[in-house]
């Protein structure tokens, strides 16, 4: 990692604030100081609960949503400044794939139509050309250009996902923000797809920032992972190492609770207490202390309800942030797996020899 | 598709495919003798409108007088005939400045939201409070009552809940992924109305305009009926209500004469627009 | 495995159970002779993709099959009792209590305007009428607690959308097994949540057989969610039941190449990611007019490494027992079986 990185956010912050009027409404923290770098032909995967603030980070970086703090430059240059040409070049360089819903397509417009749109939106062909060049990427994305004058409901779920690929390639961004791209696709539609971006990927240098609850898809995908809890990165770090010595109490959790997929193993997965909705947005402490097993497992410190955890170096490479990163044990506190019944704390141990193909 | 999905779609389409021909047909025949009475009733009539004949007043249907004659002997087919342009005028005109007035409203406030949509908004929910009978009968006291007249009093009394519906379907198509993928696209506003928003609207706006047609001829015939709308001599289906009124008791057919042409105009629009609807709903589904 | 055991009883025995949805011009034979065993205190996960029949068969258990579509054959038994003649009032009667559904998503299937507690109360007050009020509360708190609602005397006085999806499908859970059922019919129940919220959710299901006994259908997509709780597995494609068997046994040796091409697309977890992960060729065959011979065979790879054997296209496969391959109960629908673990050995990811 050298050279000045692709995409680069600091601090990044995004306040909601209640309907209404006064002085009296609520805000919502949805993303609070958030950093981290993407460089040229990176794919760096966002992973988090809903409610964990990672769609607004996407949204943010591709202007959907204005950041309350914070900074976000593309090749060094911040964001905020851009409009008129330099706003058209920007929206060139860096494009989004969202999730497959109804919603993402015009029912009322054919593809060609749909197609045609970036094209003609930045005046890049017309005409014949243009026409070429839609059938071109239809092919790269894996349908044919037979399909042009179809509606956005005649196609299924994995087809729609590479016409919206296929929609943010056409103008050949450097940087691709994927929102849930996989999410709601049958498992092998899903392998299609997600082989789809890796050879895109490859083939064309792409740097992505890959959103997704799926840490298996992420995992497949991502060079790097980012964990995010109620706004906040809690660890960020190179795929293996996060996945096999999980630093942070929640990373440890999330992994934990994919099922390891060991047939007739039993239930493998650890169950985390509580939902994202107990912890409270505080300005100070550690957003995940009320589910964690450590701070428990410590005799509930007090720095944890107090002091926020900055975001430090991982043993292995990446940061994260805990106070207690470096406690002796708390990497493989053996917190178990408790019996049936008891909704029992986390602590997946032994990574490496529970995970499938973990060996290998 | 799942197997699932199927259940659900196969169902209303069957049932649309069953119901529609019988309520189309009965629709589409009505409002095509409607439009045929608009279009080329007065000329296969043959007869003025406005001719005088006391002498042959409240005659029965005859082959002279298809339908018969009014107080003062002129012929009840011709005047309807005659009549039905006017109130045809009325309701297009009327819905015409409604939705010329509700749809840019309608995207104004609800594309662009903040201030403009606040008093835009309560500008339409203070038009919304008043009956908007009154509105008509304040139209016509301060411009006296005409064709002209009418068409603006129905115009202003339809325009608030219309632009208030335009703005409602105008919010639920924002928040849709599509509007954010133009977006980052880099599609300027104009650009996003044009492609995804009007062709979103064009559905609702095709039904409304329909259904609306079928308000105003009422609307034209009830202020006709309490003298506010098109003035006798002149003729339209409202003045025809206004001047049978009077012989309500002595000649009842009179009135009925003139009431059947506006509820077999309600009922064909009616039909028609249920018709378009269940077709527009099934596109959807499917 | 989890052997029928007599002395527990099939709870669930259904045989050739067939179920068409008619469109114009054509009949979509969405499930095609179906046969499934389910035994008390079993967790018999039913795998499949988008359109493989595994919902409408779900919903033909449960009588829900609505117009235009309808059950054109089989039987369906619950604890020995006929289902298949019977009318719509007498289903009724016996869904809540003899079995119960738990939706995918609660959110969607609990009224919005209806209190938590009043909904939970509205299976009680339906088949237990006799009960007292003031009892029929105790129960429902009760439930909501069995099923790890905190607070629930404060949650009963909630809307459902004051709960978090998680919150939700636990009443749902509650709604769907107060009443005791021999038969838990879950559809989906962890699809739409967060990961941490499923693996709660599953443990959820796993104490409900624990406590009370009850055998649960888990319909999913989800391989690995199968693979943890339930004992054994059906995988559907194409409106049949194309393999059976023990979760360990298939996962660990599928007998179908359908079952096989599903666990390699699974992403792995865990050391270094391959370049690109194995797919299925093409999309399943129209519904409206099945091959004639197996209904895989398109996108089959096992019948491309075979060299196109003719049977394939023509003759369409009978589930049949693997009787190579150790226990008895396995079954699958292909004319090589033993031709894929010869080609591929054991299979475990």
């Amino acid at each position: 990692m050298s050279g000045i990185p692709l995409l680069s956010v600091r601090g990044l912050g995004k306040e909601f604030r209640e309907r209404g009027f006064g002085s009296g409404r609520s805000v919502v923290r949805a993303v609070d100081d958030v950093s981290f770098d993407i460089h040229q032909g990176e794919t760096l995967g966002l992973v988090g609960e809903s409610g964990s603030g990672k769609t607004t980070i996407g949204r943010m970086i591709v202007r959907l949503e204005e950041p309350t703090s914070g900074r976000i430059e593309l090749r060094g240059e911040d964001l905020r400044d851009l409009s008129g040409r330099r706003l058209m070049e920007f929206r060139r360089d860096v494009q989004m794939i969202f999730q497959n819903t109804q919603n993402a397509f015009n029912p009322r417009r054919s593809i060609r139509s749909v197609l045609s749109d970036p094209y003609e939106i930045h005046r890049l062909a017309a005409g014949r050309e243009l026409e070429e060049r839609i059938g071109e990427l239809m092919r790269r994305v894996g349908l044919t250009p037979e399909m042009l004058d179809r509606y956005p409901q005649q196609f299924s779920g994995g087809q729609r996902q590479r016409i919206g690929i296929a929609r943010a390639l056409a103008l050949q961004p450097s940087l691709v923000i994927a929102d849930e791209p996989v999410s709601g696709l049958d498992v092998s539609v899903q392998a299609q797809v997600l082989n789809l971006f890796a050879g895109l990927r490859r083939e064309l240098g792409l740097a992505m920032l890959f959103i997704s609850h799926d840490l298996r898809a992420v995992y497949f995908l991502c060079e790097r992972i980012a964990v995010m809890y109620l706004g906040r990165l809690v660890e960020i770090g190179p795929r293996r190492r996060l996945l096999e010595n999980p630093v942070h109490p929640y990373t440890r959790a999330l992994v934990g609770s994919i099922p390891a997929f060991q047939p007739g193993g039993g239930f493998t997965r650890t169950v985390i207490q509580g939902e994202i909705s107990d912890s409270e947005p505080t300005a100070t402490g550690c957003h995940f202390a009320p589910r964690c097993a450590l701070w428990r497992e410590l005799g509930r410190p007090e720095r944890c309800r107090e002091a926020r955890p900055p975001l430090s170096p991982a043993p292995g490479g990446g940061m994260a942030a805990c106070h207690f990163a470096d406690v002796p044990g708390s990497q493989a506190a053996e917190f178990g797996d408790a019996a049936p019944g008891a909704h029992s704390a986390v602590g997946p141990v032994n990574l490496a020899a529970r995970l499938p193909g973990g060996s290998g | 598709m799942t197997a699932k999905t199927m259940v659900v779609t196969t169902a209303p389409k069957a049932a649309v495919r069953r119901r529609m021909p019988l309520r189309t047909a009965i629709g589409s025949g009505l409002g095509l003798l409607v439009v045929l009475t608009v279009a080329i009733g007065p000329w296969v009539i043959g007869k003025d409108p406005y001719a005088i004949d006391i002498a042959n007043r409240f005659a029965g249907p005859s082959a002279e007088h298809w339908l018969g004659t009014d107080e003062l002997g002129r012929d009840v087919a011709s005047r309807i005939a005659s009549g039905a342009r006017a109130t045809a005028l009325i309701a297009l005109g009327a819905v015409g400045i409604a939705t010329a007035v509700a749809i840019p409203l309608g995207l104004l406030t609800g594309f662009l939201g903040g201030w403009v949509d606040l008093v835009v908004t309560r500008v339409v929910d203070l038009f919304l409070a008043i009956p908007s009978l009154l509105v008509a009968i304040g139209v016509v006291g301060v411009f006296g009552a005409s064709v002209t007249t009418t068409v603006l009093a129905l115009g202003l009394s339809y325009w608030p809940f219309y632009t208030r519906l335009i703005r409602s379907a105008v919010v639920g198509i924002r928040s849709r992924a599509y509007i954010d993928a133009a977006r980052v696209l880099g599609a300027s506003r104009w650009r996003v109305i044009r492609t995804e928003i009007l062709t979103g609207l064009a559905p609702l706006v095709l039904l409304q305009t329909t259904v609306l047609l079928g308000f105003a001829v009422l609307d034209e015939a009830a202020l006709g009926f309490l003298g506010l709308g098109v003035q006798p001599p002149q003729a339209s289906w409202g003045s025809r209500l206004a001047e049978s009124r009077e012989f309500i008791l002595a000649q009842p057919e009179l009135a009925l004469v003139a009431g059947v042409p506006i509820v077999v105009a309600v009922f064909a629009v009616n039909l028609l627009s249920d018709a378009l609807r269940d077709r527009l709903d099934a596109r959807r589904i499917s | 495995m989890t052997p029928l055991d007599e002395t527990g009883g099939t709870v669930l025995e259904v045989r050739d159970l067939a179920v068409e949805f008619p469109l114009t011009g054509s009949v979509v034979r969405a499930v095609d002779g179906v046969d499934l065993d389910v035994a008390a205190g079993e967790i018999v996960g039913v795998v499949g993709e988008s359109g493989s029949g595994k919902s409408v068969t779900m919903l033909a258990l449960l009588g829900l099959v609505h117009r235009p579509g309808r059950i054109v054959g089989g039987s369906v038994r619950l604890r020995g009792t006929e289902l298949a003649g019977l009318g719509p009032r007498e289903l009724a009667r016996l869904r809540g209590r003899r079995m119960a559904l738990i939706p995918s998503d609660a959110g969607a299937a609990l009224n919005p305007v209806t209190r938590i507690g009043a909904q939970v109360d509205e299976g009680l007050a339906r088949h237990l009428p006799e009960l007292p009020r003031a009892e029929r509360q105790g129960r429902i708190l009760d439930i909501l607690r069995r099923v790890g609602l905190p607070r629930p005397d404060t949650q009963v006085r909630r809307y459902p959308h004051e709960l978090s999806g998680g919150m939700q499908q636990r009443v749902a859970v509650a709604m769907g097994v107060q009443l005791g059922p021999d038969l838990l019919i879950a559809d989906e129940p962890t699809t739409a949540l967060d990961v941490t919220i499923q693996a709660q959710i599953l443990r959820l299901l796993l104490d409900v057989r624990e406590e009370s006994g009850t055998a649960i259908l888990f319909v999913t997509h989800d391989m690995t969610a199968v693979a943890e709780i339930c004992d054994r597995v059906l995988v559907m494609y194409a409106g049949q039941i194309v393999e059976s068997g023990s979760v360990a046994e298939v996962c660990a040796a599928p007998g179908h190449p359908y079952t096989k091409a599903l666990l390699d697309a699974i992403p792995p977890l865990g050391g270094e990611p391959p370049e690109e992960l194995t797919t299925i060729p093409g999309a399943p065959p129209d519904p409206r007019a099945w091959p004639v011979g197996c209904r895989f065979a398109e996108r089959c790879p096992l019948r491309r490494r075979l060299g196109d054997p003719a049977e394939c296209t023509s003759v369409a496969p009978a589930m049949a027992t693997l009787d190579s391959r150790g226990s008895a109960g396995r079954r699958s629908r292909c004319h090589f079986p033993d031709a894929l673990v010869e080609a591929v050995g054991g299979l475990v990811r």
